[in-house]
């Protein structure tokens, strides 16, 4: 029964592709995100590996699978023309599994496999800006070996190594028109990129009533070295400046984050937790695509981001309401790091407000079924962008349901009762 | 309890999780396009690729603005359509198409401009379905903006207006009886006189420039007709033509020697005191106001035009041999430059001075032009005043094509808005064509 759960919920996130809406995702644990996302300051299962790598030492053998169905609804007002363009609604399926086991003594090993950065955008073809995006696909799986040292009963450091596979394609149409073919000219990028990176953490877990949490994601640069730059319908007389097989590298810099966490026990079955994050974003400071075929038409780009450094705050609060049912809910705000001038199809963005819910259910000795339910706000944007000049306003709603499970193998060495 | 409650609030989640976004509400302000008559020569008419044809016709910025003025009330838009086929110059020529051609000493078929196999298509006469919203006609000079006897002559004018030899492009658009109209006539008053190289005039039909006074009245009367019902309206002023890629495409300078060829060239120019050297050279163009040999070497200030043959140029040492200076009919001079443009000022400011006593909107098309000459970028799409590449010209160099008259109608919505505080949306650019390759 509870392996046929577990096998169920695993291959429903595995069967969907793995991209999800918004750059950085922030869906790595089904009972984080029941509390705002929330879990470098109180820990919970084993998505510690990922919120901060030493909680490790305070949760017993266990595996969490979650996966959740995000489903943004991006609007596009441009404001010149009055025309209003949706962008396709899309199913992205972010997912998480974890496991942690004790490995010697004081030491606790783990591994995380998660999705913390992508991005899936379709715009109508025949949209006003088919001519700067039609598509784009960006999606990272991230493989986190990790280590755990628990220096005193209420004291312990954490950090895994990094790395991080995903790929990229983006789509657009070209403004050249064709004498012999009525379907305009486009080009495809597409290529499959990797990367090295690694996360610490520390946490200390005070008393009963309260602990904290420190946490380090290092940047990662996602290397594209091979990918295929394909143009189609390109009439005749250009096809010398169009190769039909070109390729391109690319650099996409992921940024770090540094993230405090604090949990306080307000009553006995009530918790309260706060995160902070600051997001590095300054590395992602342009994007550029370098050809390995060169013409008049086809030059290395280079198109400005400058993305600036931003904070998030997220709390949660949890209530235990038996042993059996435990019940969550949660707030976060998430600056954007795209500033004015700079805001374009492939990332609508603006600042974010979220509201979270979450349930857990124990179903069996060893075995909880967790729930959460995610809803996201990116506000009206209106904008010029500096570079294509596509001026409008950007609106973005997101609702990102999730279910997952959690298997506890040994629950002797939970601390947790 | 607590599962209605939970419901409910899910429910309220579910309910706003898409976005609410709504196109804003256009209004005509203080304006009424319910009848909207456009008049204006050829740019009006959507003339391109250096003929007058259906699919050019398709993308004149009046049926572009009518769309538009839809959404604000605006009424039906009744066009006189030429048939099918490779259009006609008003000399029995079709319009230029993007093609292969090889030029003289070399094997290799190069991107030309060549004639639309489809061939010219004769001037149709649709007079008997009119009146016409569209009252463009290309050749048209803004001084003959109320002359009866003009619809005789011109034969883009005669197969659509009522009767030929009194009826005038004024008399033509009054028959709508509009409630909106927008002017743009001026252009060829000084463009004809430019592309034909400012040739002093010989005879009657000689292209001139036209009289800034006589301009200034045709307009004004024009305006008063128009407005006498109360009509609302827009006149659109004169670009700098000399921005137009049909006289900056050739460069003044594509004489390219070697030191041989520089040497030889000097020693056949020994006696004129005219040089050359290795590298580029200005061509040698014909100027009477040099003493003696009446020749000079051409300067960044002359446009060499772009109807000099390029064969000529290539193979037939034009420009080069003592005997063959590029004639004037090839060439803006410097002086012929600032004689136009200095026309084209005056003439601007007939337009300004109409727009404000008659208090109608003023499209100022000789701003945008100098801006799309320095570059712009549309969604994505850059255009700039270069040939071909530039993306917003048409083959003949001097009219836009559909994507540039696309950037001229909302020019002049913008100035509408501006003007009568309405919010008519602006075209999408993206929708139409630029340049079509083969």
């Amino acid at each position: 029964m509870n392996k046929f759960i577990l096998l169920s919920i695993s291959s429903l996130c595995f069967t969907f592709s793995a991209y999800a809406g918004g750059f950085k995702i922030g869906l790595q644990g089904l009972k984080q995100i029941g509390m705002g996302h929330t879990g470098v300051g109180f820990v919970q299962d084993a998505a510690t590996i990922y919120f901060n790598p030493a909680g490790m030492s305070f949760i017993g053998n266990q595996v969490n699978i979650g996966c959740n169905a995000l489903m943004p609804n991006t609007s596009f007002l441009e404001t010149n023309t009055n025309l209003l363009t949706k962008a396709d609604a899309q199913v992205f399926t972010p997912f998480s599994v974890y496991a942690s086991s004790k490995l010697y003594k004081k030491f606790n090993i783990g591994l995380g496999i998660y999705t913390p950065f992508g991005s899936g955008m379709t715009y109508p073809k025949d949209w006003g800006g088919e001519y700067i995006l039609h598509k784009i696909n960006l999606s990272t799986i991230y493989f986190q070996p990790t280590l755990s040292y628990k220096i005193s009963k209420k004291l312990a450091v954490g950090a895994g190594f990094v790395y991080s596979t995903g790929h990229v394609t983006l789509e657009k149409d070209l403004p050249i028109n064709s004498m012999s073919n009525s379907t305009i000219a486009s080009a495809q990028l597409k290529g499959a990129a990797s990367g090295i990176g690694y996360n610490a953490g520390a946490y200390l877990h005070f008393n009963e009533q309260l602990s904290f949490g420190l946490t380090y994601h290092s940047k990662v640069l996602m290397k594209v070295k091979e990918g295929t730059a394909n143009f189609k319908d390109i009439p005749t007389a250009l096809t010398a400046s169009f190769p039909a097989t070109n390729t391109f590298t690319t650099t996409l810099a992921l940024p770090s984050e540094l993230s405090l966490g604090v949990a306080y026990r307000l009553a006995d079955h009530v918790i309260f937790a706060l995160d902070l994050n600051r997001t590095f974003w300054n590395s992602y400071d342009s994007l550029g695509f370098d050809y390995g075929v060169n013409t008049d038409k086809v030059t290395d780009a280079k198109s400005p981001r400058n993305y600036q450094d931003v904070s998030a705050i997220r709390v949660g609060v949890q209530y235990e309401m038996s042993s059996k049912f435990v019940f969550r809910t949660g707030f976060f705000y998430d600056q954007t790091p795209v500033k004015d001038g700079y805001v374009a199809p492939e990332l609508p963005d603006n600042n974010k407000i979220g509201f979270t819910l979450g349930a857990s259910v124990q179903v069996a000795k060893n075995v909880k079924l967790d729930f959460s339910f995610l809803y996201e706000s990116v506000p009206n944007r209106k904008q010029t962008n500096l570079e294509t000049g596509l001026s409008g306003t950007f609106q973005t709603k997101a609702i990102a349901p999730g279910i997952g499970i959690q298997y506890q193998f040994n629950k002797k060495n939970n601390p947790k009762k | 309890m607590r599962f209605t409650i939970s419901i409910l609030i899910l429910s309220i989640f579910v309910f706003s999780c898409k976005p609410n976004l709504k196109e804003k509400y256009t209004s005509a302000g203080s304006a009424d396009f319910t009848r909207f008559v456009a008049i204006g020569n050829s740019l009006t008419a959507g003339y391109a690729d250096g003929a007058l044809c259906k699919s050019g016709q398709q993308n004149a910025y009046p049926i572009m603005l009518a769309n538009q003025f839809k959404l604000a009330g605006g009424g039906d838009f009744k066009v006189p359509y030429m048939n099918d086929g490779g259009g006609n110059d008003g000399s029995d020529n079709p319009r230029r198409i993007l093609g292969f051609a090889i030029p003289c000493g070399s094997t290799a078929p190069t991107l030309a401009p060549v004639w639309d196999a489809a061939g010219v298509t004769a001037l149709n006469n649709v007079s008997a379905q009119g009146p016409y919203n569209l009252v463009g006609v290309p050749g048209a000079l803004a001084i003959y903006g109320t002359s009866g006897a003009y619809s005789g002559l011109n034969p883009f004018l005669q197969r659509f207006c009522g009767s030929p030899g009194t009826s005038s492009m004024l008399s033509e658009a009054m028959r709508i009886n509009p409630t909106f109209f927008t002017l743009w006539l001026g252009s060829n008053d000084v463009l004809l006189y430019a592309v034909a190289g400012a040739v002093p005039p010989v005879d009657l039909y000689s292209p001139r420039l036209s009289s800034d006074t006589l301009l200034r009245m045709v307009l004004t009367a024009m305006v008063d007709t128009l407005t006498t019902h109360g009509a609302k309206g827009a006149i659109a002023n004169v670009p700098d033509v000399t921005s137009a890629p049909y006289f900056t495409t050739i460069p003044w300078n594509g004489v390219v020697l070697t030191q041989g060829k520089a040497d030889t060239l000097n020693a056949i120019y020994a006696a004129t005191g005219i040089t050359w050297t290795a590298g580029a050279n200005g061509f040698m163009i014909v100027d009477s106001t040099v003493p003696g040999i009446k020749m000079r070497h051409a300067t960044a200030y002359d446009y060499i035009l772009l109807s000099t043959p390029s064969d000529s140029l290539r193979c037939g040492q034009w420009g080069v041999n003592p005997l063959k200076p590029l004639k004037d009919k090839y060439v803006l001079d410097v002086t012929e430059v600032t004689e136009v443009r200095n026309a084209t000022i005056a003439y601007n400011a007939s337009i300004a001075n109409i727009a404000a006593t008659k208090n109608i909107a003023l499209v100022d098309i000789n701003s945008f032009l100098k801006t799309v000459q320095s570059g712009i970028v549309y969604n994505g799409i850059a255009f700039n005043t270069s040939y071909v590449s530039g993306g917003a010209f048409s083959l003949d160099g001097v009219h836009p094509n559909p994507r540039g008259y696309a950037l001229i109608a909302n020019e002049y919505i913008k100035a509408i808005n501006a003007k009568y505080g309405s919010s008519v949306p602006e075209v999408d650019v993206t929708r139409y064509t630029g340049i079509v390759f083969p």
